[in-house]
């Protein structure tokens, strides 16, 4: 009789396994609680097979086994992931447990904030701050600049559309089809990444392809189509293209697209995904983007003409390769980009070039224990040519410029190590290291961070994490410099889920060092923001949803040494969705967006300067002294999809800020500045298209 | 609708018979008996019985007799295949809560169930597919926004369970099964055949034990049948039905099809 205990590597005792002769199954046994079992022997000529759900099965001769011995101990080891030729599943980040939040494709789609933009979804999260109406994210009371956007492992910078400086760039490069899922990191970008020192929001592509599938939609302002094409079992391509025009869209409601006279976009996409044998991965997605822009522009006494153009390439490419106890992947990056706009005396070209290349290898060193390190290059050279005012105040085009040409190159070389250890079942803990290898003058540098996750329950986490980061500034017309920008971050987020409700909640702190110029006059230092977030989602009666945003902020920086209310010190922030979706019928969703205006330095007075002709601001001493209206806006949209066979017809329409509330957006003033008036953002628009699907 | 919101197919499906095992193919496996763990011996048909036995009776005593055995036992030994026996009955005790018109117990039933699955660490293939399958029945209670979410989330667990464990049947039937309920437009229908043959071609157990689950392939038969109706096609859905009467000759839910092939 032979007798033994069958157990995990944990020492856990495994209940019902099988345990039987390899010649005679029919004579065998399971294992009771203990994991213990006894099985008659006749001949030990023969083979003991010890198996069970989710375990390599043991195979024992029963030649090596001494059957005198009191029992013997039988340790089964759990199946690692096998992958085969059904499953694709693409592993999450290593940072993942430490997102604030998963975007997923449908979020996207069912988000009435994102207008089907994957950055605009993020407008809704109580952690985006993004206060002037574009797509380019801005989390937790930073500037969109500290903030990246890490595209299938590259980051994009700059990733709304032309950003010029009237508030253009409402949407981003990116478009949903193509998109997986999207993390967010609110505060502590993972170190995984570099070059941010606010937040990080990191997307990827598609793993798989569902079906083949030929879209094409007109708007009001767009012609556009999306091809969805599977190649093989596991590969597949993805074509798209788009052409937007402003003559219809415009004309209709000129009235309250007062600064707009005509726009044009042409973009195109393609997204190719190869799985080549079982364990190898390849995609490729390229991107190429033409816009041109004219308008009308005010700035100090000058209003005029603007005109913009950009056209931009970039290519993201990739290859993972799975090993059993690992992921190794290369990632690459290309963008080059050429812009330039007009407006009075002022004449701006600018030429970017970049290169991204990273080298990472995740390594699942024990079962609860996982490891990634690598190593990253980011090359970056900015050429601006600019005509400029010699008085800031001047722009006419018959005041005084001068010109100058600027050449700035950056090389980032950085190495880093990430850790994640599941302690236990409720408890994660992480920690990164990101160095720079200084080249020429850099100063070397070293970013650190931490996060512990508490799982109170399944449905109940705390994240607690910190650190410290290091990034450059993104040159703009304003300051054509890389400035070395630091921050130190805290963050607590909480997170509870119950039957039909969802609720977060955070708090952080961060110090924002180096200097950041985003307009002719200050450079920012010392932002120091706290903040409180709310967030509450609840479903009910089948088909609608309310969503409740709400943050405060706290914030002051520092210009030339003194310290002043920061721009994005808010009491309230608060975003506010109701949707009803019935498939049947249609979906309608409300949207509600309010907080108190931004601050600004008023202009005081005047002199008249006999040299331009024009009369010199004068800036109030004190800083940030004034404050815009307060911010509200609401919008609806209605959608209605219909399916025939292999047809789909989605059609839509959206109103946007409703009750035409001007919402103030930046001071303006009369010849002699006797006379503020201002600008506003987006009046009430209208916008409705309709969208044809094919499957095939 | 995203989803067929009713499963209510599967109150006749799933069902806990007494351990089928493809006899021809499979060995026969004598079970030596242990202690203190005779509730677990063919705990599959004892839910089952007890489900059935609430549908006649119109109340669910015994279920819930057997829920709190399962709970005490659980307490003691802290063994996480009674988890996934208590999860399989949440699900047999929800349908009852329906069919005895208590939907929110209903809900509350099915989300219990499912819960307990989902906080089992390193999951196995088995625990997916029970998962998923939790998962499918449930949506019919959820917002229909939710149901969007969930759809892609039980597909995942199903593709899980087959990555898991490639020669079980219940994954792939699982798989199937919300395939063939989530409509074309929203990605339905494509896989539902080829992952029901594959269901019907695997042993409902590898090695006999009357511990673990054995459900899905009596199930994979009928709605295969179901499929080539849907398709109206005649001579695959008779030769199916035939094969699947062949293993399953007292099965209810095959024979039950009979009806709609007579004349094709």
């Amino acid at each position: 009789m032979l007798h033994g205990i069958v157990k995990n590597k944990q020492s856990e005792n495994i209940f019902a396994a099988n345990v039987y002769l390899k010649s005679s199954p029919q004579k065998g046994t399971t294992t009771n609680f203990n994991g213990g079992f006894k099985l008659n022997i006749i001949s030990f000529d023969d083979t003991l097979v010890v198996s069970f759900i989710g375990y390599e099965t043991k195979n024992i001769p029963l030649s090596s086994i001494n059957i005198d011995q009191k029992g013997i101990n039988i340790i089964l080891q759990k199946t690692s992931f096998v992958f085969d030729e059904v499953v694709i599943t693409a592993p999450d980040p290593i940072s993942e447990q430490f997102s604030v939040v998963k975007i997923k494709k449908m979020d996207i789609y069912f988000n009435p904030v994102a207008q089907g933009d994957p950055l605009k979804a993020i407008t809704t999260l109580p952690a985006s701050t993004t206060t002037n109406e574009t797509a380019s994210p801005s989390l937790r009371g930073s500037s969109a600049d500290r903030t990246r956007v890490v595209f299938n492992g590259v980051p994009i910078y700059s990733p709304a559309r032309a950003s010029q400086l009237n508030n253009q760039g409402f949407f981003s490069l990116f478009n949903p089809e193509i998109i997986n899922r999207q993390y967010v990191y609110a505060s502590n970008p993972p170190l995984t990444y570099g070059n941010s020192t606010a937040g990080l929001v990191e997307i990827e592509t598609n793993k798989i392809l569902n079906k083949n599938q030929l879209q094409l939609s007109q708007t009001l302002a767009s012609t556009g189509f999306f091809l969805s094409q599977k190649i093989k079992k596991s590969s597949f391509i993805q074509i798209y293209g788009n052409y937007q025009y402003s003559n219809v869209y415009v004309g209709i409601q000129k009235k309250h697209l007062p600064n707009i006279n005509n726009f044009q976009t042409f973009d195109a996409g393609i997204n190719l995904h190869f799985k080549v044998g079982k364990r190898t991965e390849l995609n490729s997605f390229t991107y190429f983007i033409d816009e041109s822009f004219n308008g009308l522009n005010e700035s100090f006494t000058y209003k005029g003409d603007i005109d913009s153009e950009k056209k931009r390439f970039f290519t993201v490419n990739n290859f993972l390769f799975y090993s059993k106890n690992g992921l190794f992947s290369i990632n690459t990056g290309i963008n080059a980009s050429k812009s330039g706009f007009e407006f009075g005396n002022i004449n701006s070209e600018n030429s970017v070039n970049q290169l991204y290349a990273a080298v990472n290898y995740k390594w699942f060193v024990l079962q609860n224990i996982d490891i990634q390190f690598g190593v990253s290059y980011d090359y970056q050279k900015n050429k601006f040519n600019n005509t400029a005012p010699l008085f800031y105040y001047a722009i006419s085009p018959n005041s005084p410029s001068y010109k100058f040409y600027t050449t700035n190159s950056n090389n980032i070389v950085e190495l880093y190590l990430y850790t994640k250890w599941d302690i236990n079942n409720k408890l994660t803990f992480s920690s990164g290291i990101r160095s720079n290898i200084p080249i020429s003058n850099q100063e070397n540098y070293i970013s650190s961070q931490f996060g512990l996750k508490y799982r109170v329950s399944r449905k109940q986490s705390l994240l607690f994490s910190g650190g410290k980061y290091y990034s450059y500034s993104v040159p703009n017309y304003f300051s054509q410099k890389q400035n070395l920008l630091k921050s130190y971050q805290i963050a607590l987020d909480y997170s509870y889920e119950i039957k039909n409700m969802f609720i977060k909640a955070a708090t952080y702190f961060k110090n924002e060092i180096g200097e950041q110029r985003t307009n002719t006059f200050y450079t920012f230092d010392n932002i120091k923001t706290f903040g409180v977030e709310l967030f509450s989602e609840y479903n009910f009666f089948k088909y609608l949803k309310y969503t409740f945003s709400y943050s405060f902020i706290n914030q002051s920086n520092e210009v030339f040494g003194k310290k002043y209310i920061g721009q994005k010190d808010f009491t309230y922030f608060i975003k506010t969705t109701l949707q009803y979706n019935n498939p049947k019928l249609f979906s309608i969703a409300l949207t509600y967006i309010g907080r108190p205006g931004t601050f600004y330095t008023p202009i005081i007075d005047s002199k008249f300067d006999e040299k331009t002709g024009y009369f010199e601001p004068i800036f109030s001493n004190n800083l940030f002294s004034s404050q815009y209206g307060s911010y509200n806006r609401f919008d609806i949209s209605l959608s209605k999809y219909i399916k025939l066979k292999n047809n789909a017809i989605i059609t839509f329409v959206s109103l946007n800020n409703i009750f035409n509330i001007k919402n103030e957006s930046n001071d303006l003033y009369n010849f002699d500045y006797s006379s503020e008036y201002f600008n506003y953002y987006q009046l009430r628009t209208i916008f409705f298209g309709i969208v044809w699907q094919f499957d095939y | 609708m995203i989803q067929v919101l009713f499963f209510l197919f599967l109150f006749v499906s799933c069902k806990g018979e007494t351990l089928h095992v493809d006899e021809s193919k499979m060995i026969s496996y004598q079970i030596e008996s242990n202690s203190s763990d005779t509730l677990l011996v063919e705990i599959q048909s004892k839910i089952y019985n007890a489900f059935v036995q609430g549908i006649m009776l119109k109340e669910n005593k015994k279920i819930v007799q057997i829920s709190d055995e399962l709970s005490q036992l659980y307490e003691k030994e802290n063994q996480r295949l009674i988890i996934y026996w208590r999860s399989y009955l949440q699900f047999y005790s929800s349908i009852l809560y329906l069919k005895m018109g208590d939907e929110d117990s209903a809900e509350d039933a099915v989300d219990m169930g499912i819960e307990w699955l989902e906080d089992l660490e390193d999951k196995n293939s088995e625990d997916y597919a029970l998962l998923a399958m939790l998962q499918g029945f449930g949506i019919q209670f959820k917002n229909i926004i939710k149901v969007i979410f969930l759809s892609s989330e039980i597909k995942e667990n199903g593709k899980k369970a087959i990555s898991l464990d490639s020669t079980n049947l219940r994954a792939y039937y699982v798989f199937a099964s919300n395939d063939f309920h989530t409509p074309e437009k929203y990605g339905g229908g494509e896989k539902a055949e080829e992952y029901l043959l594959k269901a019907i071609s695997l042993p409902s157990q590898k090695i006999v034990n009357s511990y673990l689950p054995s459900w899905g392939k009596e199930e994979a038969f009928e709605m295969l049948i179901k499929l080539y109706i849907k398709k109206e096609n005649w001579d695959l859905a008779k030769q199916y039905f035939q094969e699947g009467v062949k293993e399953y000759p007292e099965s209810y839910v095959i024979n039950q099809l009979a009806s709609k092939l007579v004349g094709k």
